[in-house]
């Protein structure tokens, strides 16, 4: 009766069937479109600070100072930071508070929560998709 | 030469360590300073304040002036005055007896010694799993009062808010002030529900009149509010999220009837909190179970001592119960942890404890009454849908969940190491909660035990563990004699 749970347990493992379908299906196209900035303001009204530089997967990003990295993100429009290891669907920050480890990217070769860090000038950030 | 292994230097052991500066960390901290303790206070955040007193964007003038950023300010100013050593940016992964504390920050693990400790880690969001939970752009409904609050954005520019408790109409109120635009509001629970609440809140007429004010604006810019309604799924066209809405009854079973949905590019949710208590199951503290303060929360004498000699916890993490109760019994902590080290009297401590206990008793009704509104009820659990993700980082579903039951899985951790829920990188902050529930609903043996508790707290890159140590700096012993 424990068979089926056998192939799980090494640390890297295939995503089964279903999900695989899935992942075809819905998935694939929402992270073709992902890297896509959407148009609009999301920032508060009112909002002021110098501007910092900063590059996400290659695309140069401009953010506030004040900022942490996953809101300058989203303030420029990027929602999906990564795909989830097992199903490879697509994931943003969630809870915004360094418990889910949802927008984990890269950030100079570091991988770390973009909510829990502050912007810096210059950082070079690509997405935390395990490969 | 500087290995992880052999620590270059080990700071001499503080009197008290405090994991966590939100109110009741830090106020704990100062209390004890206050009597000559050497404090050490450790937290994952650039500066005091724990989620609720979170400094504003340093670009946002409009949100300094909002209550919980002057309460912060204060905090912040207080502490820099205080005498307790603050260490930001340090994200503790492990605690052991002794009390040794290791953190990691930018640059790289430290280790900490104290003769006692307070654990305040504050509680996280419990969002009970539906399809679409795990999309970009639905996020939690107390992440989002920290977007509004400290992050100077908004979640969308059309968002739609669920769950339960005040955060609802907080989050409402907060994207209509700035800017934002608010498609509707699902709160889960019926208005009975906060009618019969009413007496309790009504203990503290401020917040009950800044909640009023928040239902105004929803009213004057004519935002649905759905009560009595659950956040149904959510799925993704093109560019766009849509929300559907279904109704609940009293006891918060989905029922049928009309279903609004909504076409957004944000939605937050959530439903209550959770007491943090990764430090007191890490140490195997004593637990116990309360429903309705968020869950397993660890046992503790009137002093805030846990069963373990020198550890402490306070704050939310010890059973929700709201800021201003935290404020008043982290000072009550402080205070007992520098009696029992010796740094105060008995008879001065029963004076100045005195009066703070009867203040944290009547905080602690409001607190406490809103954590009942939010506590988790069986008929959310049971609505999970089979293929809906309840573990969001190994992609573990309900089905995937029951299936191990069904096979004979009786406890979570068995669950976590046949189907890998809770096994993450969220070490089962997220999901731990709801595969409990799961559990103890399929068994009908409730309360089931959490998740045990596991170092790294937090995920850790392995080089910056391990320092410069290079595998020829392990001392190897001779081989033993064939």
């Amino acid at each position: 009766m424990f068979c089926r749970y056998i192939y799980r347990i090494p640390f890297v493992y295939e995503a089964s069937p279903k999900m695989k379908k899935n992942q075809t299906e819905e998935t694939v196209g929402i992270c073709a479109a992902a890297g896509r900035p959407q148009t609009g303001p999301r920032r508060k009204t009112g909002l002021a600070g110098e501007k910092l530089a900063f590059s996400f997967n290659g695309q140069r990003v401009e953010g506030v100072a004040g900022d942490s990295v996953a809101a300058a993100l989203l303030a420029a429009g990027y929602t999906t930071l990564r795909e989830s290891p097992r199903a490879g669907t697509p994931r943003g920050p969630f809870c915004w508070m360094g418990v889910c480890q949802e927008c984990t990217v890269v950030i100079d070769g570091v991988r770390r929560p973009a909510c829990r860090t502050s912007l810096a000038a210059g950082m070079q950030i690509f997405p935390g998709t395990i490969a | 030469m500087k290995t992880a292994l052999e620590p270059a230097t080990l700071p001499a052991p503080a009197d008290l360590i405090v994991i966590g500066a939100g109110p009741a960390g830090a106020e704990a901290a100062m209390s004890a300073a206050a009597q000559g303790l050497r404090v050490l206070l450790l937290d994952e955040a650039v500066a005091a304040g724990g989620q609720v007193y979170r400094a504003p964007h340093a670009g946002d003038k409009k949100s300094a002036s909002s209550p919980e950023a002057v309460a912060g300010n204060d905090l912040r100013a207080r502490l820099e005055a205080s005498t307790v050593e603050c260490h930001f940016g340090e994200t503790v992964w492990s605690v052991s007896p002794g009390f040794r504390v290791d953190s990691l920050s930018a640059q790289g693990t430290r280790s900490w010694h104290g003769r006692a400790l307070i654990t305040a880690t504050g509680a996280s969001e419990r969002v009970v799993p539906f399809p679409g939970w795990t999309l970009p752009g639905v996020i939690g409904l107390a992440g989002a009062t920290i977007l509004l609050k400290s992050q100077g954005i908004l979640p969308g520019r059309r968002t739609l808010i669920a769950g339960c408790g005040p955060l609802l109409l907080a989050v409402a109120a907060g994207i209509l002030a700035a800017g934002g635009e608010v498609a509707a509001v699902a709160d889960l629970s019926p208005r009975s529900d906060w009618l019969r609440k009413f007496p309790r809140l009504a203990s503290r007429p401020d917040l009950l009149l800044r909640g009023a004010g928040w239902l105004a604006s929803l009213k004057r810019t004519g935002v649905p509010v759905f009560s009595a309604h659950t956040l149904k799924e959510v799925v993704r066209d093109g560019d766009q999220l849509v929300a559907t809405l279904q109704p609940v009854d009293g006891a918060r079973r989905p029922v049928t009837g009309p279903e609004p949905h909504f076409a957004v590019d944000a939605v937050t949710v959530g439903h209550g909190l959770v007491p943090g208590t990764d430090v007191t199951r890490l140490l195997r503290a004593r637990h116990h179970y309360d429903f309705a303060q968020g869950g397993w929360a660890p046992d503790l004498d009137g002093n805030f001592r846990t069963n373990l000699p020198g550890l402490y916890a306070v704050g939310d993490g010890t059973g929700i119960a709201g800021a201003a109760t935290a404020s008043l019994n982290g000072q009550l902590a402080g205070l007992a942890a520098a009696r029992d080290l010796g740094a105060l009297a008995d008879t001065v401590h029963e004076q100045l404890a005195a009066r703070l206990e009867q203040q944290a008793a009547k905080a602690g009704r409001f607190g406490r009454a809103m954590a009942e509104l939010m506590a988790l009820r069986p008929a959310q659990v049971a609505a999970i849908s089979p293929e809906t993700v309840v573990c969001r980082c190994e992609d573990v579903t309900r089905a995937e969940i029951d299936s191990a039951i069904e096979d004979g899985a009786r406890t979570v951790n068995q669950l976590k190491s046949w189907t890998r829920c809770g096994m993450g990188p969220c070490q089962g902050r997220m999901c731990g909660d709801v595969a409990t529930a799961l559990m103890a609903q399929a068994t009908g043996e409730a309360p089931v035990a959490p998740f045990t508790g596991r170092t790294p707290f937090r995920p850790l890159p392995i080089s910056q563990f391990a320092g410069d140590c290079d595998y020829g700096d392990i001392k190897l012993p001779p081989p033993a004699p064939l």
